[in-house]
């Protein structure tokens, strides 16, 4: 994952596939409530990033989540770290 | 009106009932003989203990004429290790669901974990507070493990009848994980008690009735290991269609 676009459409990719959301309605402001991902879902997404990416992503972070955008941004400072 | 006076006095001294006998349970009963349960069955003993009060606590109730209640398919809740879930038209759900269900374990929210009269049975019975997501998802898999029955109100607080149906998934997620049959209960409440927003000395005008359907056990299916997040939307829908059925059967029907 070279940059922040390749982040998102993974993003979009996974949300499809796991979630059954309509990529058509993803941006980077969309808030994952909008999506009707739950916490439990939440929490199903952060594990399969960490599959991806080898990365965990850190609670802190974690609880600060509300669009599509804020976990292309935490996945990229931990990419590019 | 003479009813309406009655019903009014009736329900303070089911409220009195209720709380001087949760006192004398939790502080006196339990405490007197729970020594005697070895530790490890003691949240067993306690869930025993408190559906024996809520029978009573019903029966008595119906008896001062508060209500009256017709329930259909009660064997259904004497099964061990199934996901109870039910719509929640009134505070009185669950009063009904922990006097008709074996060895019973609720959802609750955290607000109850810190009411002085509620909070001992939360911790004597081991109810499950919803606190974090993935912890509630965790300890719900195991008490249905250990044989627990797990209620919970899926629509996550009282609900109005005639509002479209619309669950949490956690509840098909649970059943999911520990591979569990699901038990639906339906309530219908002619005219409304206790609903939301509605005080307890606002009596309705004529006795309320109050039905109370346990329906066929609806068995989770994971087809082919499809990551759960898809299979609990699919059985979410499946168990609102269940309730929308049946709100739109009676919903209209004599209001």
């Amino acid at each position: 994952m070279k940059n922040k676009e390749e982040i998102f459409s993974l993003l979009c990719q996974l949300l499809e596939q796991m979630f059954e959301v309509d990529p058509t309605r993803i941006e980077t402001e969309t808030t994952f409530r909008e999506l009707d991902i739950d916490s439990i879902d939440a929490v199903d997404l952060m594990v399969r990033l960490h599959e991806l990416t080898g990365k965990r992503i850190a609670p802190e972070d974690f609880k600060s989540i509300v669009t599509v955008g804020d976990v292309v941004e935490i996945i990229w400072r931990m990419v590019s770290e | 009106m003479l009813d309406r006076g009655w019903r009014l006095f009736a329900i303070m001294v089911n409220y009195l009932v209720y709380g001087l006998g949760s006192l004398l349970l939790w502080y006196v009963v339990y405490p007197c003989t729970a020594w005697r349960v070895p530790p490890e069955r003691r949240e067993v003993y306690a869930r025993f203990l408190s559906r024996g009060a809520f029978r009573f606590f019903i029966r008595f109730t119906a008896f001062m004429g508060m209500w009256r209640y017709h329930i259909e398919g009660a064997e259904r809740l004497e099964k061990p290790g199934r996901v109870i879930i039910a719509n929640h038209p009134s505070f009185l759900d669950v009063v009904l669901l922990f006097a008709l269900t074996e060895n019973a374990v609720c959802i609750v929210k955290p607000v109850l974990a810190r009411v002085p009269l509620v909070r001992e049975p939360i911790r004597r019975c081991g109810h499950v507070v919803a606190d974090e997501a993935e912890e509630v998802l965790r300890k719900s898999v195991r008490v249905i493990r250990e044989g627990a029955s797990l209620i919970l109100f899926p629509q996550g607080t009282r609900t109005p009848a005639g509002v479209r149906v619309r669950f949490h998934r956690s509840a098909a997620r649970i059943a999911l994980e520990a591979g569990v049959p699901m038990v639906p209960v339906y309530f219908r409440y002619q005219p409304s008690l206790l609903g939301k927003g509605e005080q307890w000395y606002n009596v309705p005008s004529t006795r309320p009735r109050v039905q109370v359907l346990v329906g066929e056990e609806i068995l989770p299916d994971n087809a082919g290991g499809e990551p759960l997040s898809l299979s609990s939307r699919k059985l979410t829908r499946r168990l609102e269609a269940w309730f929308e059925v049946l709100e739109y059967d009676h919903g209209s029907v004599g209001r």
